[in-house]
């Protein structure tokens, strides 16, 4: 029986149904949770939400997975090239002389400009990865 | 001085990675914990491993593009942003930018000397280091100053300053709606302006625009510090792209500090949930005093290089070790602090949840 309303600041349903079957038990949850939300002025999430959440799962384990792939192909391509990317960004080496002999040689700007939007480009993409695996391993030791 | 590749970055070897690595997550524990972009530790951190410093601010300010960039959504979601604020200053910023990094590039591109030195190298790193030691010497004074305030029983921030423009008249006015303040346009375009120039010149933004924002503006801390972030990623965007454009981004800086200040960004957030106010006050300002003092340390260096004193160039060796060493003894006691607290709490938490989870077993009570 739900007491009164307003008088609750959170509502979480926890492992309910549990002599019924898996498609039931989640067909009866959600009967409830709409009835609780039709009575009650409170956000209302299941145990389920809550652990996807603050708990460390499978998919997350996917998601750093993935990420990781990514972080460790963008500084292999890097560390590995230090060179061919250094000269890339200084505008000089073996870039000034592709540049010259292209399109990119007909202002002494384009080449610079290019550069500007390579880094403008990249480095959000190795922020947003190694941030994902960061966090991801941070959630696992239940310090995010 | 050791040669540089291409004329502008330092030859990388495993020992040089690391420490880079080590001056990422260092700053990135001091960034998380203080609410700035911990660039105070890192510019000077790499200019003591021989990067120029032109493109150690270069890195540090396009690492602060992708850092801020990942930060500021966590502020938008609690409702510490306010966007109009921001973008009134990034129109200013950007001019503020651009000017620093014409100064710093002009500086740094000026011609060589017949001795070997390279005057423009040692022009760029003493106008950088000047500034970084004038500026951040009245932060960290006015800091210790705070501090002492607190401890007299004063906690908020001082409305002074703030009501005084605000009895001047100086139309136009916007009203900021998240952060609940009417201010001239004028103040907030010339505190934009400010927070530019030192973005692009020393890399350290946030602690000239998150105190204009609080002292100038009367905007609430947690606003100041949302709104300034959310601000970071478009200076930062901005610099980034100056500075490549100049080729002076060396993106492999870039890359060791974030595999550091990514993680210890989060570990510093944490800190201050179990820290009191008063000890983060304390700590910052005396961490960046003493960075201060590290970078005043290098630049007898850079004055004997533009041939300004008479000094035996074996001397630089020591001066730079010194400089580093103090920077490092900073970086480490303020992290190390920090992260014996947030182990402690750590491990305090966990006991709570052992001792919840044994529980559990217990017979239920009649």
């Amino acid at each position: 029986r739900v007491r009164g309303r307003g008088q609750y600041s959170l509502v979480v349903i926890g492992d309910l149904f549990l002599s019924k079957g898996h498609a039931a038990r989640q067909r009866a949850t959600r009967d409830l949770r709409s009835f609780l939300e039709d009575r009650i002025r409170a956000p209302i999430v299941t145990a389920d939400e809550l652990g996807a959440q603050y708990l460390f799962g499978k998919r997350d384990a996917f998601k750093a997975g993935f990420y990781l792939l990514v972080t460790v192909a963008l500084f292999f391509l890097v560390f590995t090239n230090q060179d061919s990317v250094l000269a890339f960004l200084a505008n000089a080496g073996w870039y000034a002389e592709s540049a010259q002999r292209s399109a990119l040689g007909r202002f002494e700007w384009l080449p610079k400009l290019v550069v500007s939007a390579a880094v403008f480009l990249f480095i959000p993409v190795v922020a947003y990865s190694y941030g994902r695996v960061a966090s991801a391993f941070l959630k696992l030791i239940k310090m995010e | 001085m050791e040669s540089l590749l291409f004329g502008q970055y330092i030859d990388l070897n495993m020992a040089v990675a690391l420490q880079v690595v080590a001056l990422g997550f260092i700053g990135g524990i001091l960034s998380g914990f203080i609410g700035s972009g911990g660039a105070f530790f890192m510019t000077p951190g790499m200019m003591n491993l021989g990067a120029p410093g032109v493109v150690a601010v270069a890195s540090n300010i396009t690492h602060k593009y992708g850092k801020a960039m990942v930060g500021s959504r966590r502020h938008g979601e609690m409702g510490n942003v306010d966007k109009r604020l921001s973008l009134y200053m990034v129109i200013t910023s950007f001019i503020g930018i651009r000017i620093a990094v014409w100064i710093n590039t002009a500086l740094f591109k000026m011609e060589g000397d017949s001795h070997g030195a390279s005057t423009g190298a040692g022009a760029s790193d003493l106008y950088i280091s000047a500034v970084f030691v004038c500026i951040l010497s009245v932060v960290a004074i006015s800091m210790l100053r705070d501090v002492l305030r607190s401890g007299e029983g004063e906690g908020a921030p001082s409305r002074k300053l703030a009501d005084f423009l605000g009895r001047i008249y100086m139309p136009p006015y916007v009203h900021l709606k998240v952060a609940d303040v009417r201010v001239s346009l004028w103040i907030i375009l010339i505190a934009g302006l400010a927070t530019g120039y030192l973005a692009g010149t020393i890399g350290v933004g946030g602690f000239i625009g998150v105190p204009a924002m609080i002292y100038l503006f009367g905007v609430p801390t947690a606003v100041a510090a949302g709104s300034e972030l959310y601000l970071a990623q478009f200076m930062g965007a901005w610099g980034a792209i100056n500075y490549a454009f100049q080729g002076l981004v060396d993106l492999r800086l870039t890359m060791l500090l974030y595999l550091g200040s990514l993680v210890g960004i989060y570990v510093g957030a944490y800190g201050v949930k179990v820290v009191k106010e008063v000890m983060i006050r304390l700590v910052t300002a005396l961490i960046i005093l003493l960075c201060v003092v590290s970078r005043a340390i290098a630049v007898p260096i850079y004055l004997r290089q533009l041939g300004w004193t008479r000094m035996d160039p074996a001397w630089d060796a020591y001066f730079n070790q010194a400089s580093k060493i103090l920077l490092f003894v900073a970086g480490m006691s303020g992290a190390g602090m920090i992260l014996f607290f947030v182990v402690k709490a750590y491990r305090q938490r966990r006991q709570i949840h052992q001792t919840l989870m044994s529980a559990e077993g217990l017979p239920e009570a009649a």
